[in-house]
């Protein structure tokens, strides 16, 4: 068997083993098609993946860099007023030193607002310094204060960056932070890197200029624009729900109708986290929402009156008859008749009494407020824009509604049922669309107050299936809340 | 430095002569494999092109171990056995035993006497089921082991034996069969 086995093997491999077929004259085209189709193929699946990265990359930089730079106006010029009275007596003389892939430098004398740059790139070297342009660095230090030269000593010589970079540090620093390394660097900046001849300096300019400065920022503050931010909403409001059940209904039974109230007022309020990208923001949190309707449900009862009636007999009514004499036939002689008298009887069988039966109707009405309570998560993407302090906005999404609770009378098997948790005919969550609009005014830096409208409806059925008959409820809402900027 | 070395470095660099000359030395042998895997010649055509597709666009991978043809040809019997399961969607032992075993009549334990063409044989192989096709396929021309087999095909190293049995028993019969229509027809 054995040797069977080797011998169909060695047949087949003898037979085939060297089998050589010319392929099709049109091959060659088609794997050349083939070939330069895959390598496109791997061009697009590159270039994707690079798109993909820069993508990430450019999110990534957003997020660890910008991020931070929430508000731009009123809260920066905040941070400078507070570092200029810091510092507002004393003048200062920069030296810029380049590299040699850079022009010359030349020292020169700065402004309270410049110089405060100067300083914020000093005060943070090791935040800076690892991500420059190496290719054209600026080196910056104060070399005298108040005319006085500084010393060698405390100066960072590594704190080197472009303009760019250093307004990107500038954004890192907060406000806090600013004014207490400020306040640090005017002690420790007694001393200087190098030894500078200080050019003069015309104090009666400098004072001009910071005078010019500070009044400048003792102006009222512009509202703060919101350019990327993080902010939490409060809102609430009344909501007016309105659903399409007809007006009547008559039910199954026909003896119950439903006269149906479509519309309701209700409340509605939130608590919505609002990150906002330049213009566009994104809203989600958690709501409160209630939808449903007034009914008043009219059930007949039948009713029977018997109070009346009548009694009733059964008689027998019959004749019997006695012979009271014999007649002879006098044309017939020997035939004789019987003379008859008849009686008639009236027996009583039996009596009953017969009551009426009338028939009415107890019609009872209950007055059902039907009412069906969710938590809602939104979702709501949209569009702001700022006019000074004003910003007007606008958006949609969808929210899920999770029913928490829901009260009334539904009518289910010919009855009236109460809704209770466990027993009614909704489902425990619905989708909704939902749009939103209105316009917020800037309180403060931190603060503001909207007035928004909310409207929203049904995508989903509240109702079970087996219960809907394509009924959609939608809510209008009047919101008012605070907003409190977070970052 | 070999032709086939010289023709590979070109081929590396994308000369699209030097990959058209690298198809004309190997694409008969190819086609051949590629028949024995196939149900018919155009479905082995199609095999064929798409394993130098993979050919061309891989070449750079080759890192020179082992021969080229030895490469190439476990390229086109990947290619034609991953063909068959793109169709088949899965591979598990059923799609062996899926064969049913009154298909196979074992009527005599000797081998034909008769001669047959290269073409009759390709057609016996052929006609064998698909997974009896594939285990032989592999074992007798590919000299896989059936351990090889059954890491490549996913089945058992038992399957791959009792697939191989089977196989022999199905292409005997196929043999006898043609024989006897042979001697018919004369």
């Amino acid at each position: 068997m054995n040797n069977e086995k080797l011998n169909i093997d060695k047949l087949f491999e003898d037979s085939l083993g060297d089998l050589r077929v010319e392929p099709q004259a049109g091959s060659w085209d088609k794997i050349v098609a083939g070939v330069e189709a895959a390598s496109a193929g791997t061009n697009r699946k590159l270039w994707g993946w690079i798109a993909f990265s820069a993508a990430s990359v450019a999110v990534l930089v957003y997020f660890l860099f910008f991020r931070s730079c929430s508000t731009t106006g009123a809260a920066r010029n905040y941070a400078f007023k507070d570092r200029i009275n810091i510092i507002e007596t004393k003048s200062y003389v920069v030296k810029t030193k380049q590299n040699s892939f850079a022009k010359t430098a030349t020292p020169k004398v700065v402004s309270q607002k410049s110089r405060n740059n100067y300083i914020r790139k000093n005060i943070t070297p090791e935040k800076t310094t690892h991500n420059f342009n190496r290719k054209q660095t600026t080196t910056t230090n104060i070399v005298a204060v108040d005319g006085k030269t500084l010393g060698n000593n405390d100066i960072n010589r590594n704190s080197t960056g472009t303009v760019i970079k250093h307004n990107a540090v500038e954004e890192n620093i907060n406000r806090a932070e600013t004014v207490e390394t400020l306040a640090k660097n005017d002690e420790s900046r007694k001393t200087s890197i190098e030894e500078e001849a200080t050019p003069a300096v015309n104090s009666n300019e400098l004072t001009e200029k910071l005078s010019e400065e500070k009044s400048a920022i003792n102006s009222p503050a512009p509202a703060p624009e919101i350019t990327t931010g993080l902010e939490i909403e409060f809102g609430a409001g009344p909501a007016f729900v309105k659903s399409n059940i007809r007006q009547k209904i008559v039910y199954d039974n026909p003896l119950i109708e439903g006269v149906n109230s479509n519309s309701m007022t209700t409340a509605e309020g939130f608590i919505r986290v609002k990150y906002s990208v330049s213009g566009f923001y994104v809203k989600s949190g958690v709501g409160f929402s209630e939808f449903g309707g007034n009914t008043t449900f009219n059930v007949k009862t039948e009713m029977h009156d018997t109070s009346g009636g009548y009694a009733s007999w059964i008689l027998n009514r019959y004749w019997t008859y006695d012979t009271v004499g014999f007649y002879d036939d006098p044309m017939n002689p020997g035939v004789v008749y019987p003379v008859l008298s008849p009686t008639y009887h009236i027996d009583t069988i039996g009596s009953q009494w017969n009551s009426k039966d009338r028939l009415y109707y107890d019609k009872t009405t209950y007055d059902t407020r039907n009412r069906y309570r969710y938590i809602e998560i939104p979702l709501i993407v949209g569009y702001q824009h700022y006019f000074g302090r004003l910003n007007v906005y606008a958006g949609g999404g969808v929210g899920i509604g999770f029913m928490i609770n829901a009260t009334g009378k539904y009518f289910c098997d010919n009855e009236l049922k109460d809704i209770s948790r466990s027993n009614n005919p909704y489902n425990s969550h619905n989708l909704n669309y939902m749009i939103n609009f209105g316009a917020a005014y800037s309180l403060s830096n931190k603060w503001n107050v909207f007035a928004g409208f909310n409207y929203k409806s049904n995508i989903t059925s509240i109702i079970k299936p087996e219960y809907d008959s394509g009924i959609k409820y939608k809510a209008t809402g009047f919101n008012l809340g605070l907003s409190y900027i977070i970052k | 430095m070999t032709f086939d070395d010289k023709l590979i470095e070109l081929c590396k660099k994308g000369d699209r002569a030097a990959q058209e000359k690298l198809y004309k030395v190997y694409s008969p042998v190819m086609l051949g494999i590629c028949l024995r895997y196939a149900k018919n010649r155009q479905e082995a055509e199609d095999v064929m092109q798409e394993g130098f597709i993979k050919v061309f666009t891989s070449i750079s991978g080759f890192r020179g171990e082992g021969s080229f043809e030895g490469w190439i040809k476990r390229i086109m019997v990947n290619t034609s056995l991953n063909h068959y399961y793109k169709a088949k969607k899965t591979i598990s032992d059923k799609n062996f035993d899926d064969i049913r075993e009154t298909d196979i009549r074992n009527e005599d334990d000797e081998l034909p006497q008769m001669r047959f063409s290269q073409i009759e044989m390709l057609e016996a192989i052929q006609q064998l089921p698909d997974g009896y096709k594939q285990v032989f396929n592999m074992y007798v021309f590919e000299k896989y082991k059936h351990r090889e087999i059954a890491d490549l095909l996913g089945i058992s190293v038992n399957t791959s034996k009792s697939q191989l049995s089977k196989a022999r028993n199905h292409l005997k019969n196929t043999l006898f069969k043609m024989e006897r229509e042979k001697k018919q027809t004369d």
